[in-house]
């Protein structure tokens, strides 16, 4: 599903260069779940956002289900990534004015489909998630780990090949973070390929495999299941 | 459920390994921890070539460390040795 070779990425501001990945080779097959571990800085986050064609590289090349995304425009990046590419942050990013419903309703809209069928697949977002009570609810009138299981129904709703999970219990405590986990964990029994950030080394634990990345390299990959 | 829990540890530095074992009280598998710091000075002139450095001794040193052991995490560098801990978990 995802393959980078020699993938970089630098930022320049004024007369400073930072180099945030270098050399960045890996292989993702479908199915698969991914933890992406390192310090502080090492770049996971922005490897992430590459993944999900929120930004482009700088130099090297990227591989998304056989497609060379590596140069595209944040238009076409746009376009490729609406319904094929879920995300969960760790500060959830739900929109404060809109209900749990329409929060999760806001992807299929995006992709201009029919009001039935984004009807449809709400609810059995609301249904796989557990949160149908909820559907009427405000973002702030949940627990963290009530706005994370919205989150995540968000990011399913659409059916996506690949959800990307930025530090996903990071604010969350350790039983509803558990309980995100069991989440992501399900999704990927069903199907989904899942690539998680995370400095937590139980969370990685879920995964099948961990890439460790240190100063913008992959420092070593751990196989620790097979799919 | 899993759970990441913080150790304080006395006088850990360079060339020290401290072994932590996780018991299970209804398990006979132990889990078996090890702590080591690895010095990765650079003794580069210029910033970008000195990560390159650090991070070609770190990898060189992981590359070739007992294959009974497997990388959990590692911290940044620390001090002017560059002096980075790592935690494995044996296989």
């Amino acid at each position: 599903m995802i393959r980078t070779e020699n993938l970089a990425k630098v930022f320049r501001a004024d007369e400073v260069e930072t180099v945030a990945l270098k050399d960045v080779n890996i292989a993702i097959e479908e199915g698969e779940f991914v933890a992406i571990m390192g310090p502080s800085g090492c770049g996971k986050t922005t490897l992430l956002n590459i993944l999900g064609l929120l930004d482009n590289a700088s130099s090297g090349s990227y591989w998304f289900k056989g497609k060379d995304v590596a140069r595209l425009s944040d238009y076409q990046r746009t376009a490729l990534r609406k319904g094929k590419i879920g995300f969960v942050f760790q500060s959830f990013n739900l929109i404060d004015e809109l209900s749990v419903y329409e929060n999760i309703e806001l992807p299929l809209v995006y992709m201009k489909m029919k009001a039935s069928e984004r009807r449809k697949r709400v609810n059995s977002a609301l249904e796989r998630l557990k949160i149908t009570h909820r559907r009427n609810i405000f973002p702030r009138q949940l627990s963290g780990g009530q706005q994370q299981r919205v989150a995540i129904a968000r990011a399913v709703v659409t059916n996506p090949d690949l959800i990307l999970a930025d530090e996903p219990t990071g604010n969350l405590d350790s039983i509803n973070g558990a309980e995100v986990m069991n989440l992501l964990t399900e999704l990927n029994s069903d199907g989904t390929t899942i690539v998680m950030v995370t400095h937590s080394a139980s969370d990685a634990d879920k995964a099948n495999r961990i890439i460790q990345l240190f100063d913008g390299h992959v420092l070593t990959e751990n196989f620790r299941k097979a799919i | 459920m899993a759970a990441d829990i913080c150790i304080p540890i006395k006088d850990f530095g360079k060339d020290k390994q401290i072994n932590i074992v996780i018991e299970y009280p209804n398990s006979e598998k132990n889990d078996v921890f090890k702590l080591e710091v690895f010095s990765c000075k650079d003794g580069a002139e210029n910033k970008k070539k000195a990560e390159d450095v650090v991070f070609n001794k770190l990898k060189f040193q992981i590359d070739n460390y007992d294959r009974n052991w497997e990388v959990v995490q590692v911290s940044p560098p620390q001090g002017e040795e560059n002096n980075i801990v790592v935690l494995f978990r044996k296989r």
